[in-house]
C-alpha cells in the first residue's frame, strides 16, 4: 500500500501534476489568473483599445468594453494553453519555475480545460460584441500562439519567436477589426508594427537568458547562432521597425504629433539597439539574480536596457497613436 | 442492490490548506459563472439580440 503511494508520488512528482492523498488540489483563484499571463494581458489590452480607437467608425461603448474583454480573455486563455503545454520546461527555467504547473499546484487538465473553456468563452462572446472577422482573427490568434508558436516553432527553431511574434502583433488588428468588421492596409501596418518589435525585443531578454533557454533546450537565437550574430540581427531588425514605424504618417492613419513622438522613440530605440550591438550581451554567464526579469551582470546592462525599453516603447507608440486620433476625432 | 466495486474503501482526510483553497475556488467559479451570465445578457440586449423591454 505504501509503496503503491510512493510509486504514485513519484509519477506525479515526474509528471509535474498537482498530487495530494485527497485529491484536492491546492490552486487558489489566483493561481488561474496567473496562467493568463497578466502582463502580457495588459499589453494586449493596451494595444487592442488603440486598434479601436484608431479605426474610422465607432462601436457603442459596452461592445467596446465587451469586446476588450473578449481579447484579453482570449489572451489569457491562449496563455494558459501555452503553460499546460510548456509545463515541463517551465519547471527548469529560473524565469518560470514559479508558475502554478511547475509548484505543482495544479494539475496540467486543470490548466487546459481552464484554456480551452476560456478561449470557446471569448471567441463565440466577441462575435456577439462586434463581428465575425474579429472573432475569427481571435480564434486563428489563439490557434496560432498554441499550435504555431508553442507548440511547433517555440522548441525547433531560432525564428520561433520571429513568426510566433505574429500572435502577440494580432490584438490591434482584432481590435480594428472589432470597430469596421475588416482588414485594411492601416490595421496591417499596427500589426506589422508590433511584428517587427518582437525580435529585437525578444532577442535582447534572451541575451541575457541565454543559459535559462539552453537549459532546456529552447533553440534561442544566442545559443544557435552565438550572441554576436544576435546582435546584429537586433539592429537590422530595429532598422527595419524604425522605417515601418514612420509609415503611419504617409497613410493617413497618423499626423504631427504621432510623427514627432514617432523619431523620438525610434531614435531611442536604435541607439539602444546599437549600444547592444557594440557590446559583448550574451558573451556573460548568468545573472546573479536569475529569477529576476532585470537584473544583469555588467557586460549585459546594453541588452536589459534595450528589452526594458522596448516595453515603454509599444506603449508610447501605441499611446500617442490612440491619443492623436481621440485628439483629431473631439478638436 | 448497491455496486460497491471499484469505489474506494480508504479516504484521505484533506488538509485545512486544501480546504481553504476548494472553498476559494467554489466561490470564484460561482462569481465568474454569475459574472459571465450578467455579460452575455447585457451583450446580447446591447445588440439587440435580446429585446430591450425596459
Amino acid at each position: 500500500m505504501a509503496a503503491n503511494l510512493h510509486n504514485d508520488l513519484d509519477k506525479a512528482a515526474s509528471s509535474g501534476a498537482a498530487f495530494n492523498p485527497s485529491g484536492l488540489s491546492l490552486a487558489e483563484p489566483s493561481d488561474f489568473f496567473a496562467l493568463m499571463k497578466p502582463r502580457v494581458m495588459s499589453l494586449v489590452i493596451f494595444t487592442a483599445w488603440a486598434g479601436m480607437v484608431c479605426a474610422p467608425g465607432s462601436l457603442p461603448l459596452w461592445n467596446a468594453i465587451a469586446s476588450i474583454i473578449c481579447i484579453a480573455a482570449g489572451a489569457g486563455a491562449s496563455g494558459a494553453l501555452n503553460m499546460w503545454y510548456d509545463a515541463d520546461i517551465d519547471a527548469q527555467m529560473s524565469r518560470t519555475k514559479k508558475r502554478p504547473l511547475p509548484q505543482g499546484k495544479m494539475a496540467p487538465r486543470a490548466a487546459l480545460g481552464f484554456g480551452t473553456a476560456v478561449s470557446i468563452a471569448s471567441v463565440w462572446m466577441l462575435y456577439i460584441a462586434s463581428n465575425v472577422i474579429a472573432a475569427a482573427l481571435l480564434a486563428f490568434t489563439i490557434f496560432f500562439y498554441l499550435v504555431i508558436y508553442t507548440m511547433w516553432l517555440k522548441r525547433s527553431t531560432p525564428q520561433n519567436i520571429v513568426i510566433g511574434g505574429a500572435a502577440g502583433a494580432f490584438p490591434p488588428m482584432i481590435g480594428w477589426a472589432a470597430v469596421t468588421g475588416d482588414i485594411t492596409l492601416n490595421s496591417v501596418l499596427l500589426f506589422m508594427i508590433i511584428f517587427i518589435w518582437t525580435p529585437p525585443h525578444f532577442w535582447a531578454l534572451a541575451l541575457y537568458k541565454t543559459g535559462d533557454y539552453e537549459k532546456v533546450g529552447i533553440p534561442m537565437m544566442p545559443n544557435v547562432r552565438g550572441p554576436k550574430s544576435t546582435r546584429n540581427q537586433i539592429l537590422a531588425y530595429s532598422v527595419l521597425l524604425a522605417t515601418i514605424a514612420i509609415t503611419p504618417i504617409f497613410t493617413g492613419l497618423a499626423g504631427p504629433i504621432f510623427a514627432l513622438f514617432s523619431v523620438v522613440l525610434n531614435m531611442a530605440f536604435l541607439a539602444l539597439a546599437f549600444k547592444v550591438w557594440r557590446s559583448r550581451a550574451g558573451e556573460i554567464a548568468d545573472s546573479a539574480d536569475e529569477a529576476s526579469l532585470y537584473a544583469v551582470a555588467a557586460g549585459d546592462r546594453a541588452a536589459r536596457n534595450l528589452f526594458a525599453f522596448s516595453i515603454i516603447y509599444l506603449f508610447a507608440m501605441f499611446g500617442v497613436l490612440a491619443a492623436e486620433s481621440l485628439l483629431t476625432r473631439f478638436a | 442492490m448497491k455496486e460497491y466495486r471499484g469505489k474506494p474503501t480508504k479516504f484521505h482526510t484533506p488538509t485545512p490548506e486544501e480546504l481553504r483553497a476548494r472553498s476559494k475556488r467554489n466561490v470564484a467559479i460561482a462569481l465568474g459563472l454569475a459574472l459571465f451570465m450578467l455579460f452575455v445578457f447585457v451583450t446580447m440586449v446591447s445588440r439587440g439580440i435580446i429585446p430591450d423591454v425596459s
